[in-house]
């Protein structure tokens, strides 16, 4: 079982340093009772409604509804506002999901077929079909850090 | 005529096909010239290790050309002889599927028919009435197999899905992703660059009911054979652990434990005492990376629930395996760089297909976790995969949905299946027999630990059960357990029409009412990698199982032989008859499919279409210098994940459980499944259902196994090949019937009164098996071994569940699943008994004189089946082919 304090603030300040260095854009409460609070068994739902609470007043995170995780399940869940900055160690197949359709600065659109350590190859979708070859986008181009996921 | 060689992407590794005059002279590996890149080379302790410069393919690619010509091609389109087309889909003697014989039709007949009904049933009682299955591998490449025009076909019509089971690897799918992760890879681990980290650093290799020079072939050939033989001359230690003394170890073993079916689980907890009570592991890294260690080290000490210490003692009572020998085993494996695997690619371990399976699997994880899994020399890795590899060279697979033509960008359009409803391979039966089913899990998808415990329900709620069965390729009876179950189902009126396209007539094509005759790879297009399974959930990168990345254009080598046709046109023209032939087509013949492949990869940009259909086969190089992310390190060295093929959340150096470490205890299962008593949080040995602890054990004393077949892959080679027959350790003839041989030990075998060479029965409460027994010190003294998924499916009443001489070992395993929440099968828990067989002998096989009717119906002077397989009508059939080839030249 995790030590879930008492006192809401103090909760939430533990929340908040696992935040701090956390990579990933989603987490839910279940998540986080494992892997931020060193939780074990299954949380109440006392304990949830306290996480939920807890993410729910960090700045910086948003109360999305419920999501699916492939290893938790649907879960209610939190989104990061904004992006998180990309670190040096971040790979492309971090940067960008397999099967995800993304939009460059010029309006074309890609869907990833492949991102993989260091390959990203898409194909261009005009009218919801995906036309032309294999692209190959370069992870470190501008065009690569300008994609956004539509 | 000049000498023609084509190349062929088939089952068991690419192969060139010699043709002269329209006949196939001979088939031979691909063998590499001047302009193909050098191969890779690894420096380990001295010495230079570089692959051959040919393909290695599977002995049973090599048969290939025998498949083409075999005696049970299905030669012409067949109705069963008393089926009877009532407008109500009512009375179609449907009791006498299996018993009936065929008569020839027309292609346009049958396919009439076949549109006919699809129509009239989904009309009747809706899209979700009609459902479909191919089986596995009885044809490869990105165009003909599964998932592409099967796939195309019936998702554009609607149809209910049967949902297949990971039955070659069970209990790492329903298990580890609960220890490690990797739910994604379908429970099996990353290989990346492990040889190279073998070859330089392991001392001990455990081959845990492994038997690679067995299994490896259906996809990799025999690619890795090579790297396993440099591991010897190294000095690397092989132990080999097996009720079966297989056939990898008794070429290579050091040693070799037979331990008693189904106790293997007992045996990594003594391995765990000895190595807990001597500090023979990595206490280091298990403080930082396990979870819960200490719970599970109190339950093997003695001090859990169940008060009881896994001593070697104990541990020797339930495997039959010495104490000392237990104890010497952990502490080879406890102070030597070790690596090994079970049930991974290539070893396909029948002990994750037992009732303990799962938990045999997340121990054996949780052993190489003890060892420091990811350090130099220290990983779960089987001898099998992991060869260098040009990771930024893409080709798809045949699970990538973008290399299906059901998808785009292959096709113009994706292909959507409309209906939802759902149904499980290994219950089909008795979803169809009782008309309700309910079970757990997404089956062989990957997509996540959540989707195990998924809750489906046949009929699906406001849907129509299922009337129409259209069977693709390959047979169930014979790799599907408990085949009398399958019997049943084919007989039942529920299913008002039963389709079976197919190369060759085995067991399930008989039960149909139409058969359409598919041809073999060698007679049509086709393209695809040498054993690359792509990204679809089916464990990427296994071309690294490969020494070379190939991909091959497969060309004609024949036209399709009597009235066979490529399972693409016969898809086609159903469609035609439906109405949406073009729309399935989108105006591409074969070829053009083809070169959509090319043209939607990198291979495009790496030799012209023109070059690579001429020259047959492309070999993608490796960089000197190639790019290295060895499996683990990265979770040893607390660092980013850096293999190809892992998941964002391994971003922070986590695994893919609930806590992102090994967990000992499993949060997932106790968050998903906390009731489930066959999948605990805590992995312990259970009792088997069906083993040596069981009250059925008093009447069925033997533990039969059954794992992949040595001679044979999922059925497709052995019924084909009558010289496989002539293998004495395959197969026996006895009064023209070629019986499978079943291995007795000698202390057994006395007891019993059986003699080498004798035939005798195997029999328990669901059938009967004759066999011809081998006595023999291979196999553990409890224990009957008889290779599975090698059946000739012959009962000696046909269309009835009656004893089986063409050795369909799955009369005798149980349907039933491992678990109510663990939906895998396990063919490794079955009791039987065994006895000396004194009756009489039936008289060779059963089903051949229904194919030489057909085939003489089409042609008066055809060669019958018995004549092709004693070789003269073999030769008279491609002596008339020739001389048709010439006439047409002259002409």
């Amino acid at each position: 079982m995790a030590k879930i304090p008492n006192d809401p603030s103090e909760l939430t300040a533990l929340v908040k340093k696992y935040l701090d260095g956390y990579q990933g854009e989603v987490i839910s409460p279940l998540q986080l009772w494992y892997q931020g609070l060193n939780g074990t068994g299954v949380p109440t739902l006392k304990e949830t409604k306290a996480m939920e609470d807890a993410l729910s007043a960090i700045d910086g995170w948003e109360n999305v509804g419920v999501l699916r995780d492939e290893r938790f399940g649907v879960q209610p869940s939190f989104k990061r506002k904004g992006k998180m900055p990309k670190s040096g160690k971040m790979m492309v197949q971090h940067m960008f999901k397999t099967g995800s359709v993304y939009k460059a600065a010029d309006g074309k659109t890609y869907k990833v077929a492949l991102s993989e350590v260091y390959n990203l190859r898409c194909f261009e979708v005009v009218n919801g079909s995906l036309v032309g070859g294999m692209i190959k986008i370069d992870p470190t181009s501008e065009l690569a850090q300008s994609l956004v996921e539509v | 005529m000049a000498e023609k060689i084509t190349h062929s992407i088939c089952v068991g590794g690419p192969i060139a096909i010699h043709t002269e005059d329209g006949v196939i002279r001979r088939v031979r590996p691909i063998v590499f010239n001047e302009t193909d890149p050098k191969g890779w080379t690894i420096k380990a302790r001295g010495k230079e290790f570089t692959p051959h410069r040919k393909t290695s393919p599977a002995f049973i690619a090599l048969t290939e050309k025998n498949r083409a010509y075999s005696y049970d091609r299905i030669r012409y389109p067949m109705i069963r002889e008393d089926f009877v087309e009532t407008p109500d889909g009512q009375n179609r003697n449907t009791d006498n599927r299996g018993k009936s014989g065929y008569r020839k039709a027309t292609w346009d007949e049958a396919l009439s028919l076949v549109a006919r009904e699809i129509k009239r049933v989904q009309d009747t009682y809706g899209k979700e009435s009609v459902t479909a299955i191919t089986s596995s591998h009885h044809s490869w490449g990105l165009l003909g197999y599964k998932l592409s025009t099967f796939a195309r076909f019936f998702r554009m019509l609607g149809y209910t899905q049967i949902l297949d089971n990971p039955d070659s690897w069970e209990g790492f799918t329903w298990g580890c992703p609960h220890t490690y992760g990797y739910h994604w890879r379908l429970g099996g681990t990353e290989a990346f660059d492990l040889l190279e980290d073998a070859l330089k650093n392991v001392e001990t290799m455990i081959m845990w009911s492994h038997d690679p020079d067995t299994t490896r072939g259906g996809y990799a050939g025999n690619e890795s054979t090579m790297w396993r033989h440099w591991l010897d001359d190294l000095g690397v230690q092989f132990i080999y652990i097996d009720p079966f003394n297989n056939f990898s170890s008794v070429k290579q073993a050091d040693k070799w434990f037979g331990p008693r079916p189904g106790t293997d689980a007992a045996l990594c907890e003594g391995i765990a005492y000895v190595w807990l009570t001597e500090g023979l592991y990595d206490k280091e890294y298990i403080a930082k990376h396990a979870h819960r260690f200490d719970e599970w080290a109190d339950y093997i000490l003695g001090n859990g629930a169940d008060r009881l210490a896994k001593t070697p003692k104990w541990c020797e009572n339930e495997t039959g395996i010495p104490a000392a020998d237990i104890k010497a085993l952990a502490r080879r494996w406890g102070t030597t760089k070790t690596m090994g695997g079970s049930g991974l690619r290539g070893g396909f371990g029948g002990v994750c297909r037992t009732a303990n399976g799962t938990e045999f699997a997340r121990l054996m994880v949780q052993l190489f976790a003890m060892q420091g899994m990811g350090k130099p020399g220290q990983n779960i890795w089987s001898g099998t995969t992991g060869a260098p590899m040009d990771y930024n060279f893409w080709f798809g697979g045949y699970s990538d949905p973008l290399s299906q033509i059901a998808n785009q960008p292959i096709a113009d359009k994706t292909a959507v299946n409309c209906v939802t409803q759902k149904l499980y391979r290994p219950n089909l039966p008795d979803a169809i027999l009782d008309g309700h089913y309910e079970w757990y899990g997404e089956g062989f998808c990957g997509g996540g630990i959540d989707q195990e415990f998924t809750e489906h329900v046949y009929p699906e709620p406001g849907s129509n059960k299922v009337h129409l069965f259209y069977r693709y390729g390959g047979t169930f009876m014979g790799s599907m357990l408990d085949t009398n179950k399958w019997v049943k189902m084919y007989r039942s009126p529920e299913l008002e029409f039963v389709v079976n396209q197919d190369i060759h007539f085995h067991g399930e094509s008989r039960f149909a009412d139409v058969i359409l005759p598919a041809c073999t790879n060698l007679e049509r297009y086709d393209i695809g990698e040498f054993c690359n399974s792509g990204n679809g959930g089916y464990q990427s990168h296994s071309q690294t199982g490969c020494s070379w990345q190939v991909v091959v254009f497969q060309d004609k080598a024949i036209e399709p032989l009597w009235e066979s046709r490529s399972d693409y046109w016969i898809f086609s023209q159903i469609a035609e008859r439906l109405g949406w032939g073009e729309e399935f087509t989108e105006g591409r013949d074969e070829l053009a499919w083809c070169k959509r492949f090319w043209e939607k990869s990198d291979l495009c940009e790496k030799i012209s279409w023109e070059d690579f259909t001429k020259k047959g086969y492309y070999i993608a190089g490796v960089p000197e210098d190639w790019e290295r992310h060895p499996g683990f390190r990265w979770f040893v060295e607390d660092r980013p994940c850096d293999t190809p093929n892992h998941k964002v959340f391994q971003e922070e150096g986590r695994l893919g459980t609930f806590t992102g470490k090994f967990e000992f205890v499993s949060e997932s299962l106790l968050y998903w499944a906390p009731q489930d008593e066959v999948r605990t949080p805590i992995a312990t040995y259970k009792y088997s259902w069906e083993g040596h602890h069981s009250l059925k054990a008093k009447k069925y004393p033997f533990h039969l196994i059954s794992p992949h077949p040595r001679f044979d892959y999922h059925t497709q080679h052995n019924s084909s090949t009558p010289w496989f027959w002539e293998i004495p350790e395959n197969r026996v003839y006895i009064n023209g019937n070629p019986y499978l041989v079943a291995r007795i030990h000698p202390k057994k075998a006395e007891e019993k009164g059986i003699k080498d060479g004798d035939l005798i029965l195997l029999f328990n409460e669901r059938g009967s098996v004759l066999c011809v027994a081998r006595v023999t010190y291979r196999v553990e003294e409890n224990t009957i071994h008889a290779y599975g998924s090698s059946g000739i499916y012959n009962p000696v009443k046909p269309g009835e569940c009656s004893m089986d001489i063409g050795g369909c070992v799955n009369v005798l395993t149980p349907g039933r699943l491992i678990g109510d929440m663990v939906p895998g099968m396990a063919p490794n828990s079955t009791l039987i008994d065994v006895c000396k067989y004194d009756g009489p002998i039936p008289q060779g096989q059963y089903f051949e004189h229904k194919l030489d009717k057909v085939a003489k119906e089409g042609d008066a002077d055809a060669e019958t089946c018995v004549e092709i397989i004693e070789g003269n009508g073999f030769f008279h059939m491609q002596e008339k082919i020739k001389n048709k080839a010439k006439e047409a030249v002259k002409k």
